[in-house]
């Protein structure tokens, strides 16, 4: 039983991910008056890294990209689309936060066993800009914690029932916007992609992957993506009573960190933390004062 | 047989000193200090169903107007506790020495090592001031010449350690001569009884105590602004002893204020305070939030690796101390099972290090690299330790992460949760670029041949391993234990299981979320089977943008990026590094007082300064006498 709902749950966030990176592929393109991909191209290029032949340099490389992706699934079993956890647990939210990291060291961790030096200075970058989007978006957790006295993210979905104005979008507007930027770094959009920085460290962290390991990273990233939406649409957007009204709202708050992407060009990575520790640092203390008070 | 703490501490001293004179046999040194550490195991696990029992010696001294003292020992909850878990990890320690100090390798510590287990056992047991300093004095000397250990460098650090240790030193004495004459006994836990009571009548005495217990404690266990003897001394020591150093000995520290300076603020305490939270411990709580912080961004900038985990160490402190100022038995909870928790860690942490510098002699990480293809049980031991010291499941790390956060939410603490959040994401920066320098990236051709650690070093690391990940799916473990002493304290218990912790905001079962993360990882594999096969290429064999990396004469060791690894962050974090610099602040002080003496000594030096200096003296007392 809780095999099944594992696969499912597991193959669902992959399929969202992949989804979404798809259409905001077209999107991107069609801003950009391009024609652009179909939309399910992300779902042709995993298949197709898996098909081909690929390369490794070591057992390092290969046991830590199972964990990189074994990492985020285990954080997507914690994200309640549509009001359901296939593990039943109390506290999803701290689960989440604390297995996200297992899968980014896990990627880091293969790629540096690759010995190719971009991929290192890409995960020193990256690692340095987690250090930047943490921090506010553990504030706004803790201003949730403050208002509500738990981490358990089904009763922070179910405060919010009953309509738009008890979304804590309204309520909390200080702390989304935090999350918002801080989500912004998550996914790697620009300005915050130095890490990929694909002109210059030739994509940092994927350059040596080939194959199937590039399609773990893949999967890896959609399942990211899966999960970071699904944070902000439980905690702001008042969750979902189904799973596809859920899923629509991860659907919205992903084209918009996809527009934002468009209009940036790329900080430097210690400008980004610079501008996420003032600004969204900022807005989350901001939250986290008010919230205190009100308290 | 009753007397087992005597008789223990009797035999770790009468081993040491046999074991000085045995300097020639150096294996059969290293044998005497593992039976010794057997042995202390052998008597806890005897001491186990004897709690409370109390052992006296008789001496037929005077001391401060009390006849005939009595040296007492007592086995109490706490004591026992921290005993427990440091004879535990000592002796996987020794199995890991043992094999360490070969011809090679040796650096004749074993015989002050075996005193220092003989002060260990002390320390803890201690239940009165004559026995507790007796032990801290013998804990310092070995440990100064422990890290001394006859060489140049070493023994700057030792100086610089023995100094910082001498600061403390002479606070505890101040502290215990003021506590001794203000309740007239001898016992420690009925001084600080006495004392905790006393907030209404003489609450400035009571305070200055804490103070000076405080700074005593803060010196041992390298709080701010004693923050920078690890990186000195945890760098110099031998490198076996150096995972002593920084699992058991900085929670000295810990231990006292776990049990001299909190009690004093019970239930008696009628002061000021924040939040429920009396004022000193609310600045104590912000000195350890500052000092997570501040370890950390040291660390990040840290090329040495022994010097990088001294300062993680540091960081780790600045956990226990903010969860134990929050002063509740959650608080208490988080600390003990941090500490457990830290020893075990930085244990398999230094000890993978050890091993790596035992077979390549380096200790600049830039010039270390793709040591993780040749020694994979090292690399292992330092993955897992750097997982659980980063607090994600499944290893104990987590829950003792997760239980810090909670007893800082529970008093609603959420500012001070800040600059800790920051040090526990800080961590994974250093953790990882230890891990990327030393286990990763490219392996330099000097190393080409390098073989696994011996088979004992490696049984070290691997007991470690399945400590961390044991703990990591049954936090019972650790929890059992912490729970005893917490009902002991303070009559209320953190509910938990085998499995399973609840804190305020939430409960955790780690069995499950272990679990989860395994299936996750069986659905990588099958993943990963289903795709077409890989093969094997060597390492110089990477992308390069079309160039061949021989052409340009570069060798794998050029290709190694680790040299000033996060160098934009460093850069950010650079000047409030410098300006807020402990060192240069004691350096300062020091040339104050030095131009101060030479000032003083150049008025004598002269003899119209002199005429001065007497002429007034003279109109002074002339004065003062008129006066009187």
């Amino acid at each position: 039983m809780y095999a099944l709902n594992f696969v499912l749950w597991a193959l669902a966030a992959m399929a969202i991910g992949l989804l979404f990176m798809g259409i905001s592929r077209k999107l991107t393109a069609r801003l950009q008056r391009r024609y652009g991909p179909p939309f399910w191209q992300s779902f042709i290029d995993v298949i197709k890294a898996f098909s081909r032949k690929s390369i490794s340099h070591n057992f390092i490389m290969d046991l830590c990209a199972l964990m990189g992706l074994a990492g985020l699934l285990a954080a997507a079993m914690y994200v309640p689309m549509g009001g359901i956890l296939p593990f039943p647990s109390d506290s999803p939210l701290i689960l989440i936060l604390y297995f996200m990291p297992i899968g980014y060291l896990g990627m880091a961790v293969s790629v540096s066993a690759s010995g190719n030096p971009l991929a290192s200075i890409g995960i020193g970058r990256a690692l340095t800009l987690m250090l930047g989007y943490e921090i506010p978006f553990a504030i706004v957790v803790m201003s949730f914690i403050s208002n509500y006295g738990t981490t358990n993210i089904l009763s922070i979905m179910q405060a919010q029932a009953g309509g738009i104005e008890n979304w804590h979008i309204i309520k909390m507007p200080f702390g989304f916007l935090a999350s918002l930027l801080a989500l912004e770094a998550m996914t790697g959009k620009k300005p915050f992609d130095v890490m990929i920085a694909p002109a210059e460290i030739a994509s940092g962290p994927m350059v040596e992957l080939s194959g199937k390991f590039l399609g773990l990273a893949f999967l890896q990233y959609s399942v990211a993506v899966f999960v970071e939406t699904g944070l902000l649409t439980a905690l702001f957007l008042g969750g979902g009573a189904t799973v596809w009204e859920f899923v629509l709202k991860q659907f919205i708050v992903y084209m918009v960190l996809t527009l934002f992407s468009e209009i940036y060009a790329r900080y430097r990575v210690e400008q980004a933390v610079r501008f996420l520790w003032i600004y969204a640092g900022g807005l989350a203390v901001i939250q986290l004062a008010l919230n205190m008070y009100m308290k | 047989m009753t007397h087992w703490m005597t008789i223990s501490i009797s035999i770790a001293l009468a081993a040491g000193l046999l074991s000085f004179a045995l300097s020639k046999w150096k294996k059969v040194q290293w044998s005497l200090f593992l039976l010794n550490a057997a042995w202390q195991l052998f008597a806890v696990f005897q001491l186990w169903s004897l709690k409370g029992t109390v052992e006296k010696i008789k001496l037929p001294f005077t001391f401060l107007g009390i006849e005939n003292i009595e040296l007492t020992l007592v086995n109490s909850e706490i004591g026992y506790f921290f005993l427990m878990a440091s004879v535990l990890i000592t002796l996987i320690f020794a199995v890991f020495s043992f094999s360490y100090n070969d011809k090679k390798h040796a650096t004749g510590i074993a015989p002050l090592w075996t005193l220092l287990m003989g002060a260990n056992f002390a320390l803890f047991l201690s239940a009165d001031w004559i026995t507790f300093i007796a032990a801290w004095e013998l804990m310092g000397w070995t440990s100064y010449f422990i890290i001394s250990h006859g060489k140049l460098k070493s023994a700057k650090a030792g100086l610089y350690y023995f100094i910082l240790s001498l600061i403390g030193t002479s606070t505890l004495l101040a502290a215990v001569m003021l506590i001794i004459q203000k309740t007239g006994t001898l016992m420690l836990k009925e001084g600080i009884g006495i004392l905790s009571s006393l907030w209404t009548a003489d609450g400035s005495f009571v305070l200055t105590v804490a103070v000076l217990l405080t700074l005593t404690f803060f010196a041992k266990s390298a709080v701010f602004p004693f923050y920078m003897w690890p990186a000195k001394a945890h760098a110099e020591a031998p490198d076996d002893f150096s995972a002593f150093l920084s699992g058991v000995m900085i929670k000295y520290g810990v231990f006292g204020l776990m049990s001299m300076v909190l009690p004093l603020f019970g239930a008696s305490y009628h002061g000021a305070a924040i939040l429920g939270i009396p004022v000193f411990l609310f600045i104590l709580g912000w000195i350890g939030a500052f000092t997570a912080l501040w370890g950390t961004l040291l660390a990040i900038r840290e090329n040495d690796m022994k010097r990088l985990m001294a300062y993680s160490t540091v960081s780790n402190i600045g956990f226990i101390l903010a969860a134990l100022s929050m002063n509740t038995y959650f608080g208490l909870a988080a600390a003990l099972f941090h500490t457990v928790n830290h020893m075990v860690f930085k244990g398999g942490i230094f000890l993978s290090m050890a091993s790596v510098k035992f077979r390549t002699g380096e200790r600049e990480m830039h010039r270390l690299g793709g040591m993780g293809y040749r020694m994979p049980i090292a690399f292992f031991g330092f993955l897992i330790s750097i997982i659980a010291a980063a607090g994600i499941p499944p290893t104990s790390g987590f829950a003792s992460k997760w239980l810090v956060f909670q007893s800082l939410f529970n008093r609603h603490m959420f500012f001070m949760a800040i600059p800790i959040f920051l040090a526990s994401t800080g961590a994974f920066l250093y953790l990882y670029r230890g891990l990327h320098s030393i286990y990763l990236g490219q392996l330099s051709p000097r190393f080409k041949d390098i073989k696994d650690a011996p088979p004992l070093q490696s049984l070290a690391m691997i007991i470690l391993m399945l400590v961390m990940l044991a703990a990591g799916f049954f936090p019972g473990i650790i929890m059992g234990p912490v729970n005893e002493v917490l009902s002991a304290v303070s009559n209320q218990a953190v509910k938990a299981d085998w499995t399973s912790i609840s804190g305020f905001t939430s409960s955790v079962d780690l069995l499950i979320a272990g679990s989860v993360f395994l299936g996750a990882f069986v659905f990588a594999f099958i993943l990963f089977l289903i795709g077409k096969k890989r093969r094997f290429v060597e390492m110089m064999d990477n992308y390069t943008a079309g160039e061949t990396p021989e052409d340009w004469g570069l060798t794998p060791e050029d290709l190694h990026y680790a040299m000033k690894f996060y160098e934009p962050f460093e850069k950010m974090t650079a000047p409030a590094l410098d300006k807020i610099n402990a060192e240069s602040w004691f350096s300062q002080i020091t040339l104050e007082v030095s131009r101060f003496a030479n000032a003083v000594k150049n008025w004598f030096a002269s003899p119209h300064m002199g005429t001065l200096v007497m002429t007034l003296s003279v109109i002074i007392i002339l004065v003062i006498g008129i006066l009187l």
